[in-house]
């Protein structure tokens, strides 16, 4: 049985539409990622799910049940936010035991309930001091204790670490999963950031407009994105314009500048006008063409060294503009202003339907 | 143009030091990072190149002409804040044209130079659009334009992508580089992070506590680190602390604290001396089966993984407890290793890196 | 669960909280609101009278004979909004420099001026009135400096305009601060580095994104020396403003008169009320033009050197000095007369040893203030904060508006004709419940500071963080446990700074205190009638009394505050 479902959820405030028709399902002890711009309805469901709002239409079930009219406080779930929202007058151990003490538990059940959210999330030493005294990782393992020892059983996440600097944030990503598979919990985390999801989750929804695009593994979302807002949000894409010249399981493609290129399966017809996507990662450099793969004569604009990888920015003979990503590992450093070829397997070049307003797919809102 | 000198530039707040001893010397038309942690000295420094406050100590000199008594308004410099701090009471127009106006320019100079940046930077068709009517991006467009429109030949770029997006970031970037360049300017941009710095600048100086740490192009500061702290600045960095057990010509043997060996060849280190070793993250690579080598092996088990772009993150989960991060690229290694499984790590041996130690922590 | 969280829970409710919602607002309607505007309806009521007395019967003035109470009237209009331009003009040119100085810049010293300037504040009016008095119209203040023989004002508009613009400067000081200091300074750093000098930045970056806060600032000022009757009533001598026409209307009993002159006194403090409201945008500022070279003459360290001598000067000149010279005039007058050495004309003699026995009539004023004060403001507390919460967080539409401007109304109608007005109302003309006295002095005392208790508070309620109390839900807390377990610890400070807030304004209280009591007087009234008396060691020690208590109650709340 699934833990958390929503059915055709709708929200409107005022005139606007936050999100329209939703619908998905989150497994039992799945890691579930909500990932989209912002003002994309994310945050707007996942107060839904924690009975923050109320639906205008459609039905939320945690656990089977429906509990679209039910209070927040009746619905066992546990909140943690961008800005910790730790109680400043109350301990850690105060904050930690909240939940516990509303419910009127004696004395030893908080104690034990509240040292063990304690040791799990590492915050031990720090039972007797007070909000202002923690830095901001340590505010943020508070906060997931006191959701932790309320007993919830499900968790959600508001963009958990959006307060944090890049290092302590990378870092953190291995210490929410950990904590919550280590305990076998559910999971919904709302980001933007869409390395964070892909590193993170088991599946993500990826939100745009209040509408959910795709559903997947972040494999699954990385070599088969859906639609091209989905493969220019997540990850890093070459978009490249053309015409479709013979349809089939191999699609050969007419680029700008007569490039004639092999991309891979497309349901579109000869003579339809297309956009080829292909990863940044998945394209190299080269000084000498290669007939097995696809190659594409260009210039080096600008060759930047950025440590574990290199970045490329190509523009090639038909006046497209690309960009490489290399790890520094396998190539040596290519030079502004020479020439190479920008090459690519067909396997990896996704074709999509050339869509009536381009800019509006590429926007990233 | 400019060549900009800063000359032991000292800098107090009440009881905290912002700047000490910074001496530093950017080239004419170089395109300069200042990068480092938060608190790090970076605003303070160009808030000092601009006049905007003055050093306790040491003076700052363009092309060689000292910039002691000179207000802010007379050095020439453009400065592009995080904010954008665009006038929200003036148009975009009137924005951009500020500076040539309020130096008492003619009119009819000033609009064709405020036309050309307005073209340059992509927004003609928005001239009289007030800020809060702007995205992000735009405005930072604009707060480009009006730095430049005023002549300026240094420009000063206090975060000035920060408050974007991170895929609208790079794409301005590049731009960012594309304008000063061909305007021949001087740039010198402050930032948080450590790849916008590499994609955009000719060199990097990186500030930590107000003192400089180390300064050159993206490549020697990424393979020539002269501290633990520009390592783990730079990249991902696994810190061991031990003491070298041999050392050869060449190559030195440091046993650490936990028991491991490592061999690098990075040496130059007295024998018994205390050190702390750094491994990249990037550097490791995950062997199939067991190897013969005792150095630079780790043996451990696989506690996370994390799936990145074109790579996959390990947590690897040592013996003795230590917890060390990997990063091994897709295209180098075909397998994915999953939560349990047991793996050797192995690191080159002129990828480990060894510091004395009173600078390892 | 316990029993107190069960009970809680029923109590989240939602037909509980519209009945308590409805419960504020009938209590905000019918103390707060319903006093003031009953005035139109008297009026309306008693119009043959009111047109009798006020137009058509004429009596005897120092106007000459066959005046009319409507020439008087006229006059004390006129008079009243001469010396409210002229006070706001003032407010605005001595207080917008230092304003700029407490806002931009840092300096040793720094938070004592912060300190000094707040001191207006402290002194409740009647207070600063006297002591402004002693200062410029007597022989004690700076004319015994200078040599000579009598004060260097007479009582009467100059001395007024002097006691108003002493005792709205810290206000003015205040809000025009807190608007520069929301200009983001990297706009003004921007206009620099462009090549502006720093006169012109101020010119044509700060002047336009302050031009509203400048406004709203000296409609507010014009508001408050328009209704200030405690203070003006000791320095005014034969000259009368509007409000102090109210008192001697009601003290005459010439209740129709009064009636009249404080239905168009509320009218127009509505007015302005609205206008403020409506922050107007027509007036417009010179930044088109740019002129580089004059403006960099009044640019530079020199130039800002003598700015701040100036302003310094002049508020130590025309507000500080003034404000606490009462004390230097109770030392000198303690033990006697300083120049006759008559003991009985010392302060000491007068409160403790003279047979009109001052001291225990001070003692019962004082403890009568007490008790006011206190009454009024646990009252307001709790009214107050409910109102906060319906004005924060209820979703009332056009209404919230209305409802935010009429709290404001107590505040900007002066003070006599709000006594007056309740006077009206709840007395023997109107309800018929009370008939001035004790009980009558708590209910306008209410009216009054009300806008004190929950302005504050409102500030207070909109900047509560919502993520917490909804994480409190999560954890299975209903909305009542939230308000008692998270809101209200959180709020701890705040309500305490209101309630001192709304004490130290009910002690100063005189204008609307002197229309309403009976028998019982509180300490400013009895500093009036010592005043008028020429009792004045005696009253400048009462005065000094009340100084100290609302000093030290000020003092807790910058700590408090400070604590933040």
């Amino acid at each position: 049985m699934p833990e958390v479902a929503l059915v055709d959820v709708t929200k409107r405030f005022d005139t606007v539409t936050a999100i329209d028709k939703v619908s998905f399902s989150v497994k039992d002890g799945e890691y579930f990622a909500f990932l989209g711009p912002s003002g994309c309805g994310k945050t707007t469901t996942l107060r839904i799910i924690a009975g923050l709002a109320e639906p205008d239409k459609g039905k939320v079930y945690i656990d089977g049940k429906d509990v679209s009219r039910v209070a927040p406080e009746d619905r066992g779930i546990g909140l943690v936010f961008q800005h910790f929202e730790l109680f400043p007058f109350m301990t850690v151990f105060e904050n930690v035991a909240y939940g516990l003490s509303i419910k009127g538990l004696r004395e030893e059940e908080i104690e034990k309930n509240v040292y063990q959210a304690l040791e799990i999330t590492g915050l031990t030493e720090a039972e007797e001091k007070y909000p202002r005294e923690l830095g901001a990782p340590e505010l943020q393992r508070c906060s997931i204790a006191r959701a932790l020892a309320s007993g919830s059983k499900l968790l959600l996440f508001d963009e958990p670490l959006g307060a944090l600097d890049s290092k302590t944030r990378e870092h953190f990503r291995f210490t929410l999963r950990s904590i919550v598979k280590g305990r076998g919990l559910t999971a919904i985390h709302v980001t933007h950031d869409q390395e964070e999801a892909m590193a993170i989750a088991d599946r993500i929804a990826v939100f745009r407009s209040g509408r959910i695009l795709q559903v997947g593994a972040p494999l699954e979302l990385y070599e088969h994105p859906e639609t091209i807002f989905v493969a220019n949000f997540v990850g890093e894409t070459n978009f490249l314009e053309g015409v479709i010249e013979k349809a089939g399981k191999i699609t050969l493609v007419r680029l700008r500048g007569d490039f004639l290129v092999r991309c891979s399966e497309s349901r579109l017809d000869s003579g339809d006008r297309t956009i080829v996507a292909i990863r940044r990662e998945n394209m190299y450099l080269r000084t000498v063409k290669d007939e097995a793969m696809n190659s594409l004569p260009g210039r080096i604009v600008r060759a930047a060294f950025l440590g574990k990888l290199v970045r490329y920015r190509v523009e090639l003979n038909n006046g497209d503009f690309i960009e490489i990503k290399t790890t520094s590992r396998t190539a040596e450093l290519l030079e502004e202003g020479h020439s190479a070829y920008s090459m690519f397997p067909a396997d990896k070049a996704l074709v999509y339907k050339y869509p009536d307003d381009i800019r509006q797919e590429l926007a990233l809102k | 143009m400019p060549e900009v000198r800063l000359e032991k530039l000292t800098k107090q707040y009440g009881k905290t030091t912002a700047l000490k001893d910074l001496s530093l010397t950017i080239k004419d038309g170089e395109y300069f990072a200042l990068i480092g942690p938060i608190g790090s000295g970076k605003t303070t420094t160009l808030m000092l190149l601009a006049g905007l406050t003055e050093p306790d100590e040491g003076e700052i000199y363009f092309n060689g002409k000292s910039m002691k008594e000179v207000p802010p308004e007379d050095r020439g410099v453009g400065f592009v804040f995080e904010t954008f701090a665009l006038f929200p009471h003036m148009s975009v127009w009137d924005n951009i044209s500020y500076g040539p106006r309020v130096k008492g320019e003619k009119q009819g100079s000033t609009n064709k130079v405020a036309e050309e940046m307005l073209q340059m930077v992509l927004l003609e068709d928005r001239p009289d659009a007030l800020p809060d009517e702007l995205s992000g991006g735009m405005k930072q467009r604009v707060a480009l334009a009006r730095a430049l429109t005023s002549g300026s030949t240094i420009l000063l770029l206090d975060e000035p992508l920060a408050a974007l997006d991170a895929k609208i970031r790079t794409a301005l970037a590049h731009d960012l580089r594309r304008i000063v360049k061909e305007l021949r300017l001087t740039a010198i941009h402050v930032t948080n992070s450590v790849e916008e710095a590499m994609l955009i600048a000719d060199r990097i100086a990186i500030l930590h506590a107000g003192v400089l740490e180390q300064a050159g192009t993206p490549r020697e500061l990424y393979e020539i680190p002269k501290s633990v702290f520009v390592m783990d600045f730079m990249g991902d960095a696994n810190l061991f602390n031990g003491a070298v057990v041999r050392a050869g010509e060449g190559d030195v043997e440091v046993r650490t604290q936990e028991g491991f060996v490592f061999r690098s060849s990075r040496g130059g280190l007295k024998e018994g001396s205390k050190v702390g070793v750094v491994v990249r993250a990037e550097d490791a690579d995950i062997l199939e089966n067991d190897s013969s080598e005792p150095q630079n092996r780790l043996k451990g088990i696989v506690k996370e993984k994390m799936f990145l772009l074109g790579s996959m993150k390990y947590l690897i989960e040592l013996e003795n407890g230590r917890e060390m991060v990997v990063e091994i690229p897709s295209m180098a290694s075909r397998k994915a290793w999953e939560a349990g499984d047991s793996v050797t790590l192995a690191f080159p041996k002129d990828k480990v890196f060894t510091f004395p130690l009173e600078e390892s922590q | 669960m316990s029993l107190l969280v069960r009970l809680e829970k029923k109590l989240s409710a939602k037909r509980w909280r519209t009945t308590g919602d409805m419960l504020s607002l009938l209590f905000f309607f019918v103390f707060i609101i319903a006093p003031p505007l009953s005035i139109f309806l008297t009026v309306f009521r008693n119009w043959g009278g009111i047109y009798q007395t006020v137009f058509a019967d004429p009596f005897f003035s120092e106007i000459g004979r066959g005046a009319l109470r409507w020439d008087m009237i006229q006059t004390s209009l006129l008079r009243s909004f001469e010396v409210a331009g002229i006070v706001a003009i003032i407010d605005v040119i001595i207080g917008l420099p230092m304003a700029l100085i407490l806002a931009r810049y840092d300096f040793r010293g720094k938070r004592l001026v912060d300190t000094l300037v707040d001191l207006p504040l402290a002194v409740p009016t009647a207070a600063l009135g006297f002591s402004i008095y002693l200062f410029w119209g007597t022989m004690d203040g700076v004319s015994g400096l200078l040599g000579l023989k009598s004060g260097l004002f007479s009582r009467g508009p100059f001395l007024i305009i002097l006691t108003h613009v002493a005792f709205s400067y810290p206000y003015i000081v205040r809000s025009l601060k807190e608007i520069i200091a929301s200009v983001d300074r990297n706009i003004e750093h921007a206009a620099r580095t462009l090549g502006a000098s720093s006169f012109t930045v101020f010119r044509t970056i700060t002047a336009p994104l302050i031009k509203n806060g400048i406004i709203a600032g000296s409609i507010l000022s014009f508001t408050r020396s328009l209704g200030e009757t405690g203070a003006t009533i000791i320095v005014a001598g034969a000259f009368y403003t509007s409000p102090l026409l109210v008192v001697e209307y009601r003290q005459l009993l010439l209740i129709q008169p009064a009636a009249f002159l404080s239905m168009i006194l509320i009218l127009i403090s509505v007015f302005l009320l609205a206008c403020l409201r409506f922050s107007a945008e027509r007036f417009g500022l010179p930044i088109k033009g740019y002129w580089p070279r004059a403006e960099r003459l009044f640019s530079g360290k020199i130039q800002r050197r003598f700015r701040d001598l100036t302003t310094s000067t002049l508020f130590a000149l025309l507000v500080f000095i003034p404000s606490c010279f009462i004390f230097t005039y109770l030392l000198r007058w303690w033990s006697g007369s300083p120049y006759t050495g008559n003991i009985q004309l010392g302060a000491f003699y007068q409160v403790f040893l003279a047979p009109d026995s001052k001291w225990p009539d001070l003692w019962s004023s004082i403890t009568t203030s007490f008790q006011v004060a206190f009454l009024a403001t646990a009252i307001n507390i709790v009214a107050g904060l409910s109102m906060a919460f319906i004005l924060s967080r209820r979703n009332l539409g056009r209404i919230r508006g209305l409802l935010d401007a009429l709290v404001d109304i107590p505040l900007t109608i002066p003070t006599s004709a709000l006594g007056f007005s309740f006077f009206l109302f709840w007395g023997p003309t109107g309800l018929n419940v009370l008939t001035p006295g004790f009980w009558l002095v708590i209910l306008v005392h209410i009216g009054f500071t009300y806008p004190y208790v929950v302005r504050p508070l409102i500030a207070v309620v909109q900047r509560l963080d919502l993520h917490k109390e909804e994480v409190a839900r999560t954890l299975g807390a209903s909305s009542v446990t939230v308000f008692r377990t998270v809101i209200l610890p959180s709020m701890k400070q705040d309500l305490l700074a209101a309630g001192i807030m709304s004490f130290t304004r009910s002690l100063g209280e005189t204008g609307a205190t002197v229309v309403v009591m009976g028998l019982s007087r509180t300490v400013p009234v009895l500093i009036v009638q010592w005043v008028e008396s020429q009792a004045l060691p005696a009253a400048a020690f009462a005065c000094i009394i009340l100084i100290s208590i609302s000093l030290v109650l000020l003092f807790i709340l910058r700590y408090l505050l400070g604590w933040k």
